[in-house]
Parts: C-alpha cells; structure tokens; sequence
C-alpha cells in the first residue's frame, strides 16, 4: 500500500539545518495499524507529512498504492489526497464555521464523490453514530470538547473512505480517558473499514493498540516491530 | 465542489470576522460615500452652471462659424466669420421644432465720439444681433430691468447692466462700437439704447466679476445682417435648447461635419469652465486618492486575516481542496462582501439624499454651483464606477493572500504553529 524510499529531509530554523529525516525506508501492507513512536524532534510528524503529500521529501521517493508522489504537481498531489488519504491532526483543525455535521461531509464535496445529498446525508450520519456524536451535529468546533472535536476529525477522515488515515498524535491534546476512547474508535473502524491507519505518538501505552510499531529517534527508523 | 457549497463557505467566514469585516465595511462606506458625493459635486457644477448659462446667455447648446477662441464668450471675437450656419442645421432645427434662436454675433470695441476716442482697457463686449423676443422666450433668467426692447427702432440696443453702470449711462443714450465687418475694415456703429437686461436670479457673474468682456449688447438681427453685408437670413451663431440626447448629438455630428464651433452653456466662459474643470480634477483626484488608501487598507486588513487563516487554509488543503479552489473561496468572500457593502453604503448615501432634499447651500462656495443648492444625486455611471472600483480593491487585495495559498505548505503552517 505504502513504500517509503530512502527518503530524507531538511530544515532550516534560523541558521540551523535540522535533518528530520535520514534515509528512511519503510513498507506498509493494507489494512494495517501501525503506531510510529519517537520523542519530540524524531521526525514522526515530517515522515507522516510526507507520506501524506503535504511536503515532499529533498531525495528518496513516496509510492501510494501505483502512485510516485515525487512525479505529481500540486493539483494532482490535492486530488490523491481527496481520494486516497484521510487526516487526523494533533489539534483537531476542523474548519471553525462548520458544525459537526458540516465538518465531516466537507471532504466529500471536495472529492466530487458523485453521492446523491440523501447518501452524503447516510454517510455523515453512520459516521457520526460511530463516533457516538449524535446529539452534536449542529454544534460548532467551538462548543465541542477535545475529544468530542478528535471524534469530529476521525469522522472527517473516513467519510470518504480513503485507503489511508494518517494521525499525528491524535492523542496528544487530550486526557488518558478520551485518548483510549479515540484509540478504540480508530481500532475498530480500521477492523470495520479496512483502511490503512498510521498514527504517531509518544506515549507507549498508546502503542498497544495497533498491529506494528515503528520507533524513531534522530530522523531514523531504528526498528519496526510487528506483534 | 458545488456553488451552494462555496457561497455558504464564503458567507459563514464573512460573517465569521465581524471586527474585520466592520472596519472593511467601513472602509468600502466611506470609499463609495466619497466616491458618489465627489462624483455628484462634479456633476452639480457642470449642471447648475449649464443650467444658469442655458438660460442667461447662451443657449443649453451654442453653436457658431466662429474658430478658434469663438468658442469662448468671455473675450469677444473681432473677425467676422468666413462663413455662415449651413442649411442642414437650420432645415433640422426648423424640421424638428428645436428651440433656437438665430444669432450675428461680433465684438466690439466702445467708442466716445464726443471725446473722439476709444473708453479704455474696459471697451470691449460681445454684439449680438438677434430677434430679442425670441431670446427671452428661452433665456428664463434675463429680464428687462429698465426701457424696453422697441421693435420700430432700428438701430435699438438692449444692454447688459453693467456697461450702463461703467458708462453712466441712461435710456435713449446713443452708444456707439467699432466693429469689423465682413471685409475686415472696423467701422463705427451707433444704437439707441432702448432697455437695460441683467438676470433675475443667480450669480449675474457678468455684474460681480471684473471681467470686462461678458457684457453683451443685444441688437437688432436684420439691422446688424444688412450693415455686415449677410444675406437671405443667414446667421453665424444658433443658440439651440435641445430635448433630447439624439437631437443633441445630431446637432454635434452637423457641427463636425461643417467644422462649426459648438459648446455646452457651462463652457461659454474661460473662468466658469476653469472651476468646473477644477472640481473635475480634483474631485477625480481625491477618488482615486480614495481608492488607493482603500486598496491599502483592505490590502492590510486582509492580510491580518489571511495570517489568521492560515491554519483553516492549511487544512483544507491538507484534507484535498485544491488551492484554486481555495482562491476562488477567497475571491468570492471578498466579491460577496463587497456586494453587500456597497449595496448598505449606496442606500445610506441614497437615504442621505432624501432627507436633505432640498439641498445643501454651500454658503460663500455657491459659486462653485452658480449659487444654487447642492443636491446629492445618484449618478448612474459614478455608481457603476465606484461599484467596479470598489470590487477591483477588494479582489486586488485579495491577490496576495491568494498567491500565499498557492505558495502555502500545509506542513510548515502546521509546524510553524507548533513551535
């Protein structure tokens, strides 16, 4: 599904070139749940940015599926991710002005999916029972608690059933409770949905819950573990 | 994405930034207000003076065989004309019942025969030769203060005010002027005063300014046609009161293809078309000075917004929107709040103009609109004009944000935002 290539990547902050990756390869199959684990700095969030699209790596190469990033322009690397990559951010980003229910159909409108509004409508709606939001839909991000809001932002990632979710710390900005429940959510939707799901984090009790775990540190891959 | 979708976007983020959005509304307010308010100060000059001239001197439309400075009324022309009012014009006039009046006009140069000599720097006006109750008919604001006009007298003169008040002169005074005739010899000319004329309401500029060529002499037009050897009624000048548009610009085309003079009753005189060409200028000077500023301000303003934006931005292109698609929700924003904008801002202006219907006097300024009220007037072309301006601004100010979304990396907004 996911072939990573010997990439690396730079910064520079200031006068200081930060490498945030070095030479990382990396394979993931279909269906999988794979937590990639490292301290602050490691590279985590670079390397899920990249698998993402959302930057593209100084040297090596990304494959999605039958598809090298490196050869796509912007557009193209816009569409890829309406159609094949679902996002789960650290600190939500759901769009302020859209409720609930507003939030998680966005994505299909912006892919064109075709959907008749009585099936976008079906859609958003079992996503929101999954999420157990039903009692929220015409609440705003702003009457939403972190966990309510990361459950908005899962829905949002899935309702267009993309092969691929990618979730930097998704559990970072909430309490150990709510990071559970959210973990459980994304569990079972990736056994339900059999999508592809990445998620970053530096907690190793978090870890538990997906099928393989990566570590990193420096802007390497030291290890990865299936269990 | 469909357009419901985009418009409901763009009008939520309007309505999302109401301090933004207030000082923007305010900006786009005092922008269309100054924009419509100079544009109508323009047009109220040009009009009030039309207005005034068109009834006082010269003729909503004045046409003449004159060249060069005949134009202008304010400095007499000496030379006769080479040539006359060609039949097409008069045919249409005549054909169609356009008011006119048929005029001989000259300068003259006053001389005391008494003294046996010119009257000074002060001698010079404008001789007209016309049918004088035909002039009344149309020239509303003249009136005959003293005498009266005498059709049995031949050479009866009705002059303006202030050459009797110059000449201390009195009804049944002879008055004689040196004038070229269509050969080009100068020779003397004496009419009877029959009647004094000044205007009945208005700036009588002609009395006030010190100018000593507005004054005219309103004669006979047959006397003045035999002593300058025209013939068959012919004419060297029509002041025409048109109805319309199209009678106005078939008189224009006549007078292009006659290589005739022709002007509109505000740019009869040099001082009068110097301070409606001011107000033009000035009043087109502050506009766009105006639509700069508020090119700048929204410019700042929107870049404030798309700063704290950038996050929303980044991750819509994060989850696949496409920056052009994002652009387009930018430029729409902009386009619709603009539209509101000036829609509030033009209903206040226009509510403006009816509570102070009755005009605004602009005190020792009346001048600038021949002493008459200011009126706020809706011009539909200034309206168009702001209109445009005002979304060409707003879009404008929207070209660099759009050019950051193109630039935009959604990973280094999210990380930036991070540290």
């Amino acid at each position: 599904m996911i072939r990573i290539k010997n990439i690396s990547k730079k910064y520079t902050l200031g006068k200081t070139e930060i490498h945030a990756l070095r030479g990382v390869n990396l394979s993931v199959n279909e269906g999988q749940m794979i937590c990639v684990m490292g301290p602050s700095g490691s590279g985590k969030s670079t390397m899920l940015n990249i698998i993402g699209c959302l930057d593209k790596p100084d040297s090596g190469d990304v494959f999605i599926g039958k598809y090298s990033v490196a050869g796509l322009g912007r557009n193209d690397l816009a569409a890829l991710r309406a159609d094949m990559i679902g996002f789960i951010f650290q600190s939500f980003n759901l769009i302020p002005v859209l409720n609930v229910y507003e939030n998680i159909e966005f994505p299909l409108h912006i892919k064109n999916s075709g959907l008749t509004k009585k099936e976008m409508q079906r859609r958003v709606m079992r996503l929101v029972d999954e999420v157990g939001l039903n009692e929220y839909v015409k609440h705003r991000p702003d009457e939403l608690s972190g966990g309510q809001r990361q459950r908005v932002a899962i829905a949002r990632a899935l309702v267009t059933n993309p092969k691929i979710i990618l979730a930097d710390e998704p559990t970072a900005n909430l309490d150990s409770a709510t990071a559970k429940s959210i973990l459980s959510i994304m569990k079972t939707l990736n056994h339900e949905e059999k999508s592809t799901f990445i998620f970053s984090t530096h907690d190793p009790s978090i870890a538990e819950y997906s099928d393989s775990v990566c570590r990193m540190k420096d802007g390497l891959l030291l290890e990865s573990a299936g269990k | 994405m469909g357009k419901r979708v985009i418009c409901s976007i763009a009008l939520k983020n309007i309505l999302r930034h109401p301090g933004k959005n207030l000082l923007l509304g305010i900006m786009v307010f005092l922008s269309t207000s100054v924009f419509l308010f100079t544009a109508s100060i323009i047009d109220n000059s040009r009009k009030s003076w039309r207005q005034f001239f068109s009834e006082t001197t010269t003729g909503y439309i004045n046409v003449s065989t004159f060249v060069g400075k005949g134009r202008d009324m304010t400095s007499p022309d000496f030379d006769f004309p080479k040539s006359v009012i060609p039949k097409e014009l008069t045919d249409y006039l005549n054909k169609n019942k356009i008011p006119h009046v048929k005029r001989i006009r000259l300068g003259g140069v006053k001389y005391d025969f008494e003294k046996q000599k010119f009257d000074g720097e002060n001698d010079t006006c404008n001789i007209i030769g016309t049918d004088f109750p035909s002039e009344l008919k149309n020239l509303k604001n003249l009136r005959i203060t003293e005498g009266a006009y005498e059709p049995d007298v031949a050479n009866g003169a009705v002059v303006w005010r202030k050459i009797m008040t110059r000449f201390n002169l009195k009804i049944g005074d002879e008055i004689s002027y040196f004038i070229n005739d269509s050969s080009g010899m100068p020779m003397p000319y004496t009419f009877v005063i029959t009647g004094v004329c000044e205007n009945i309401s208005g700036n009588n500029l002609e009395v006030e300014a010190d100018n000593t060529s507005n004054p005219l002499v309103f004669v006979k037009d047959d006397f003045l046609a035999d002593k300058l050897g025209l013939e068959n009624g012919e004419y060297t000048e029509a002041s025409i009161w048109p109805s319309s548009d199209e009678q106005i610009n078939y008189i224009k085309d006549v007078s292009l293809k006659y290589k005739l003079n022709y002007y509109f009753a505000d740019e009869a005189y040099e001082i009068i078309t110097g301070i409606t060409d001011f107000i033009s200028f000035l009043g087109k000077f502050v506009a766009a000075l105006i639509i700069i500023i508020f090119i700048v301000a929204a410019f700042n303003i929107n870049i404030i917004g798309f700063i704290d934006r950038q996050k929303e931005i980044a991750t819509m292109l994060s989850i696949g929107s496409s920056p052009v698609w994002i652009i387009s929700l930018l430029f729409l924003e902009m386009i619709i709040f603009s539209m509101f904008a000036f829609l509030l801002s033009t209903t206040v202006y226009a509510l403006s103009g009816i509570v102070m219907h009755s005009g605004i006097s602009f005190g020792e300024l009346g001048i600038l609109f021949s002493d008459r009220n200011f009126f706020f007037s809706l011009i539909p072309q200034a309206l168009i004009t702001s209109f445009v301006c005002v979304c060409t601004a707003m879009a404008l100010s929207a070209v660099y944000p759009a050019y950051l979304t193109l630039k935009m990396n959604p990973s280094e907004v999210f990380r930036e935002g991070d540290l």
